[in-house]
């Protein structure tokens, strides 16, 4: 391998060439990759001595490796193993940042770099279902209580405190999610009912087409007449 | 039973009667109930089906009109039993309307209604057998009465709605017009309309003669 700073120079000078620095290799990983804003994150890696065989990485120790993130600078020196680590902070804007890590060299080896990438997103929304609790069957004059209960839709713990706009007939209400709406049935048929919540930063949106409470009649016959004539 | 047990039911008994007293209904007769079928609000239930049963027979069935309200009506067979009579106002479940089946009771009694009618001579006299003719509509066989200002002077019995009474004119009756009344003792249940058969008593007098004297 041809040393590319000292090969170079072949003009007539009586200087001694400078001694030939071995080349060098730097790893850089980012753990996780993958962070949400304000969270920590370690970048870390090895340098190792590139001049010796690709099969072992000869490790370089007590090395110093100045790690760049966001305009942060940080440093750390190898370990015996070659091995150097250092931790950030993800910023809150979120987006894919370049982190590199660079070895300045030395007398004995030439100066190298690295670099990865690490993604900052916020969390993804969770999502959450509608449980809409109504009876099916009512009848005229009885009060009906229908209630909207919004679940995670992985864990389906019930989530409080959430405003639920509940579709009764025509009409819309906003009322928070775990409370109960009550109407009275007045006429026999059927009241379409269904829920909606709109999302917020935390959960998308959900949708219950809901269905439909049967209202029946137990009449009350009254006779008003009874009377006979010739038939 | 006990007096306060007979008195709790008597309460019981009038806490559960109809609303409408008996309806008195002659055979032949049409009954017509009408009403209205409300929901639980006092709301009218338009469009509903609405039926008059005897037990399990549909005697007749009608819709409801828009303010709820029906008319059934039932025609009294000639020979139908007599007495007391329960029919039910049924409305039947009507998953349509989601209206849910419902009844009352109407009671009536069903009677039945004898008319009689007679003919008999125009002129009687003291000690006349006068033989009064007749009929009666509505009853087969049972007994025919003739009366007088109230008192009964003679019986006979209905054969096939045809009778024949007869009787003595008695020697106390005075002169002149005299209304007779033929009627039948009816039974329960039985109304009976009489009739009246208007005669004269007429005198054939005897004449005497005391004495025949020469000039």
């Amino acid at each position: 391998m041809s040393d590319p700073e000292g090969g170079g120079g072949g003009g007539g000078g009586g200087e001694d060439p400078p001694p030939s620095k071995k080349p060098t290799k730097l790893t850089i990983a980012a753990n996780p990759s993958t962070v949400e804003p304000g969270q920590t994150f370690s970048v870390g890696g090895g340098l190792f001595d590139a001049s010796q065989s690709d099969w072992w990485n000869y490790p370089i120790a007590g090395a110093t490796i100045t790690v760049t993130f966001n305009g942060q600078t940080k440093t750390a020196t190898t370990a015996s193993n070659g091995g150097w680590s250092v931790v950030f902070t993800a910023p809150s804007q979120e987006g894919t940042y370049t982190v590199r890590a660079s070895f300045a060299g030395n007398s004995q080896y030439e100066g190298t770099s690295a670099s990865t990438t690490v993604r900052v997103q916020r969390p993804s929304k969770r999502n959450c279902i509608i449980e809409l609790i109504y009876p099916e069957k009512v009848h005229v004059g009885d009060i009906v209580n229908i209630t909207v209960i919004l679940r995670d839709a992985e864990t389906h713990q019930e989530i409080k405190g959430k405003m639920v706009t509940l579709y009764i007939e025509a009409d819309s209400h906003q009322i928070e999610s775990g409370a109960s709406f009550t109407i009275q049935a007045r006429y026999p048929g059927t009241i379409d009912v269904g829920a909606r919540f709109e999302g917020d930063e935390q959960y998308n949106g959900a949708y219950d087409p809901g269905g439909l409470i049967e209202v029946w009649t137990r009449p009350s016959i009254e006779i008003t007449h009874v009377g006979c004539g010739e038939g | 039973m006990k007096k306060r047990d007979l008195l709790a039911l008597l309460f019981l008994t009038l806490a559960v009667a109809p609303a409408l007293a008996q309806t008195k209904v002659y055979r032949g007769d049409t009954v017509t109930i009408s009403g209205v079928v409300r929901d639980e609000l006092g709301n009218p239930v338009a469009g509903a089906t609405v039926q008059l049963l005897d037990g399990t027979t549909v005697l007749d069935s009608t819709t409801t009109t828009s303010d709820g309200s029906f008319t059934l009506s039932w025609t009294v067979p000639s020979d139908h039993p007599l007495g007391p009579k329960t029919l039910t106002v049924y409305v039947p479940e009507q998953p349509s309307l989601y209206v849910e089946a419902s009844s009352t009771s109407v009671s009536i009694e069903v009677w039945a209604l004898v008319v009689v009618s007679a003919s008999g001579p125009q002129r009687i006299h003291r000690g006349d057998t006068v033989t009064i003719t007749g009929s009666v509509q509505g009853m087969n066989s049972g007994t025919v009465e003739v009366q007088c200002n109230g008192n009964t002077i003679a019986t006979g019995s209905v054969s096939g709605s045809q009778f024949s009474v007869s009787f003595t004119v008695p020697n106390d009756w005075q002169k002149g017009p005299i209304t007779l009344t033929v009627t039948s003792p009816g039974g329960s249940y039985v109304d009976v309309q009489g009739t009246q058969v208007s005669t004269e008593l007429w005198i054939r007098p005897t004449i005497e003669v005391t004495e025949v004297s020469g000039g």
